[in-house]
């Protein structure tokens, strides 16, 4: 019997909380529950969702990255100046601005996979100099157009029938990447390169293409990510990537916990994405004072991951224990 | 009145979900014994002892030790009372030196700072005392296998234990650094140090120990006076079989083409060099040497896991040129199962027992445009594949931590033994650390590899005895080289040990 409840809080605890907090911001705040919010809520969660998806995807090959927000704004900033300054459509504008991050992510995989640099340091580096570029090219403060282009707002701002664009994006992003990292070949490699590199490549995976690989697929959805932010804004910070770096760390490291016991994985970053992203919303609908939730979704990441290292003694996925 | 045992077990039991590992187990181990504890995998040797050191609790029954009832709450509980288990994972903190290592925890302290100088001398008093030589002024990571392992057993000497545990401590030694160990469990004997002594060496455990005990599916077969025991009565008290021979039936059946063909073969870092190789259709050829003698080596360039930089290989008449990715050697049918299973073949945290299985297949599971997996065919691959070797397990997705040492390495041979088209099959110390039985098994496979299925096998071992049993023909590394080569009919282990030295 206690077992079983063991198992149940190691595979759903992370699930059970979201439906908890739900229950409990409904009851408290009528609002909270309607079909407005609710598409408010998924409109909240899309760009960390990418974000962190990118992130858990590079972790489950063994890596790290910190730079993926800051690549991001930078991109981000660039397209931007391009579209605004040297009359690039935003069509040119917003792939550039994919592109970049895409380049980037293959500098990070050069970096970490052919150097042998250590991911967190590699991603230090390259996280600090974008943020240097991007504080350079905007003066430091924020870059905005009285009117962009037509077609500018209608990725981060648009909605197919009542549901926003975002959402539809991190929805067959976040499936797609499901069924990569699940059900495809590549995904059950990323795996075992990520827990055992030697034992993988006692079974023929090549290793090294394999991390690579992983690194290419998260600069896609960082790329998405910033084409969406930028798209939403309407305008440009540096500042403007910051806010997503840590939740997007939290959000993979309590997505580790749910339905796998210690090993990242996409339903359960996914999963943790909302959990974050209901707590913010839940706060600010309770007229509570923004920074409290904060508070709370560092308390659910102490207590989640807290729960799953007791239970298994610490035993967490080699990478996530290594932090 | 009778000397008080030091360590006195009555009745202990020890339940998992679905197995009783430890069945009412009663024992009684005198003051100053050596006492052998042998038993095949997941007999309940490990589980016993753990229950001895509180890192289980027992279900049922009681320890006494030196007379008193104890009950661990943790821990470091029976560390107090002198009792020290050697794990077979070594647990050393690779940076530090042994001298670190051995008085972690209790170093001496000048003022606020450890006392480097006297770490050093308490340790190499130690060292002394117990009469081995290791070096203990250098990181534990720059020491060999049983340097490590030397300096595990000081540190648990420097705690001036009543009752050491050993399990299987000379598993990754050569023989030896063997003989040394043993002799280091004789002179901490004669110092009044009680010992068990956990093995499947039976050549060991019988030549060391006072006394054996029998454990066999958690239940205490009997405890015997070692010396009026023999290797068949061991074997038979292990296993509760007769069994005739240690080793199959051989029949040499090898065809005339060469299946692989190897010449002046070194590799860049020259850990070999000009290896001349060849195995024929149905023959099943075997590597010794010492260990780090290169036979891992050599198959690691076979399997394109480790770069060539010079010669040539021929495989089933095709050449293989340098840079061949493993992936292109699995296609062609070349399948090895590594040594050391934990750190080169098995995926502990992330994949469970269906997914350590069909790793190897994935590419043949893998369908439709996409290349989706199915869970369903993986499933019924994974069984299918486990079966085959009748590997032990309660359920297919159970975590491979699970299993016993011989199931666990049935797993990785089964990885590639379900999977079609095999023509050469490297099979890496397979035997390492696992029980009579399950070798036994393994040879049997070996052999019917060879002459029922018509595949060509290369077996590497470092015990000679296993090889000289099963293998068509041997070839004996040293120090990167080729020293010998013998067909059976030449076989003898004073040849092959004077070629390897």
């Amino acid at each position: 019997m206690k077992g079983k409840i063991q198992k149940f809080l190691l595979h759903y605890g992370v699930l059970v909380s979201a439906g908890l907090l739900c229950v409990f911001f409904a009851i408290q705040e009528p609002r909270f529950a309607t079909m407005n919010n609710i598409l408010n809520l998924l409109r909240e969660m899309a760009i960390l969702g990418l974000f962190a998806l990118a992130l858990t995807i590079v972790v489950i090959t063994g890596g790290f990255d910190l730079s993926f927000a800051s690549g991001a704004t930078m991109a981000g900033i660039v397209g931007l100046v391009l579209i605004r300054e040297f009359g690039f459509s935003i069509y040119s504008g917003f792939l550039i601005v994919f592109v970049i991050n895409v380049v980037l992510a293959a500098l990070k995989g050069l970096f970490v996979v052919q150097f042998g640099m250590p991911a967190f340091i590699a991603t230090l580096g390259v996280s600090t100099l974008c943020m240097g570029v991007s504080r350079l090219l905007t003066g430091g403060t924020t870059y905005f157009a009285a009117e962009w282009p037509k077609g500018f707002e209608v990725l981060g701002r648009g909605e197919i029938g009542p549901v926003p664009v975002q959402v539809i994006i991190l929805i067959v992003l976040g499936l797609m990447a499901m069924v990569v990292m699940d059900r495809m070949r590549f995904g059950r490699y990323a795996y075992a390169v990520g827990g055992n590199t030697q034992a993988a490549r006692h079974v023929g995976i090549k290793t090294e293409r394999t991390r690579f690989l992983a690194w290419l697929l998260a600069g896609v959805l960082c790329g998405v990510a910033a084409v969406v932010l930028i798209s939403m804004l309407g305008a440009g910070s540096p500042e403007m990537g910051e806010g997503y770096t840590m939740p997007a760390i939290a959000a993979m490291f309590l997505g580790c916990v749910a339905y796998r016991e210690g090993v990242p994985n996409i339903p359960g970053v996914l999963t943790a994405t909302a959990v974050l992203a209901i707590l913010s919303n839940g706060f600010v609908m309770m007229g509570m004072r923004f920074y409290w939730k904060d508070v709370m979704q560092g308390l659910v990441l102490l207590i989640a991951v807290g729960v799953v290292s007791v239970i298994k003694r610490g035993k967490l996925y080699e990478v996530i224990a290594g932090f | 009145m009778e000397k008080p045992f030091v360590l006195e077990l009555k009745g202990l039991t020890k339940r998992f979900p679905g197995v009783l590992a430890v069945d009412h187990v009663d024992l009684a181990i005198t003051q100053g014994e050596v006492h052998g504890i042998v038993g095949e995998n997941g007999a309940g040797k490990s589980t016993l002892c753990n229950m001895i050191t509180g890192i289980l609790t027992p279900d049922e029954g009681t320890v006494s030790y030196f007379g008193e009832t104890v009950k661990f709450k943790h821990p470091s509980e029976p560390l107090h009372l002198g009792i020290r288990m050697v794990h077979q994972d070594r647990n050393l903190v690779p940076y530090l030196t042994g001298a670190q290592n051995i008085c972690l925890g209790e170093e001496p302290l000048g003022g606020l700072l450890i006392d480097e100088k006297g770490t050093m001398r308490l340790a190499e008093e130690v060292r002394k005392q117990v009469g081995v030589r290791v070096r203990l002024d250098v990181p534990v990571s720059y020491l060999s296998a049983s340097g490590q392992q030397m300096v595990e057993i000081l540190r648990a000497v420097f705690r001036q234990p009543k009752l050491l545990i050993l399990d299987e401590p000379t598993a990754s030694l050569t023989k030896e650094d063997a003989e040394g160990l043993m002799s280091v469990v004789r002179t901490l004997k004669e110092q009044g140090i009680t010992t068990i002594y956990i093995s499947h060496k039976l050549e060991e455990v019988l030549s060391l120990c006072d006394r054996v005990t029998f454990l066999r599916d958690g239940k205490k077969v009997d405890t015997r006076e070692a010396s009026t025991l023999d290797r068949a009565t061991c074997v038979r008290l292990i296993a509760n079989r007769e069994i005739q021979s240690l080793f199959p039936p051989v029949r040499t059946v090898a065809g005339g083409k060469d299946v692989l063909k190897v010449e002046g073969l070194t590799d860049v870092t020259g850990r070999i060099q000009d290896i001349e190789f060849n195995i024929r259709e149905r023959e099943l050829v075997g590597l010794y040497g010492l260990v780090g003698a290169g036979r891992t080596e050599f198959v690691e360039v076979l399997f394109g896991l480790r770069p060539r930089k010079e010669g040539s290989i021929q495989f089933l008449g095709e050449d293989i040129r340098p840079g061949t990715p493993t992936m292109d050697m699995i296609r062609k049918g070349v399948f090895l199962t590594p040594e050391d299973s934990r750190r080169k073949g098995l995926f502990y945290d992330i994949f469970n027992l269906r997914k350590n299985i069909t790793i190897g297949q994935l590419d043949l599971l893998a369908s439709g445009l996409l290349g989706l997996i199915s869970e369903q065919a993986d499933r019924n691959k994974a069984v299918e594949a486990a079966g085959e070797l009748s590997t032990k397990y309660s359920d297919i997705e159970q975590s491979i931590d699970e299993l016993s040492g011989g199931n666990r390495q049935k797993t990785i041979v089964a990885r590639w033994l379900s999977r079609p088209g095999k023509k050469l099959f490297i099979m890496d110390e397979p035997t390492q650390g696992i029980d009579v039985g399950t070798k036994f098994e393994i040879y049997a496979l070996l052999r019917r590899l060879v002459e029922e299925e018509g595949l060509s096998v290369i077996f590497i071992s470092s015990e000679l005895p296993e090889l000289l049993g099963v293998c068509d023909r041997l070839y004996v590394f040293k120090r990167g080289k080729i020293a010998g080569e013998l067909t059976r009919d030449e076989f003898s282990q004073e040849k092959v040990v004077s070629l390897a030295m």
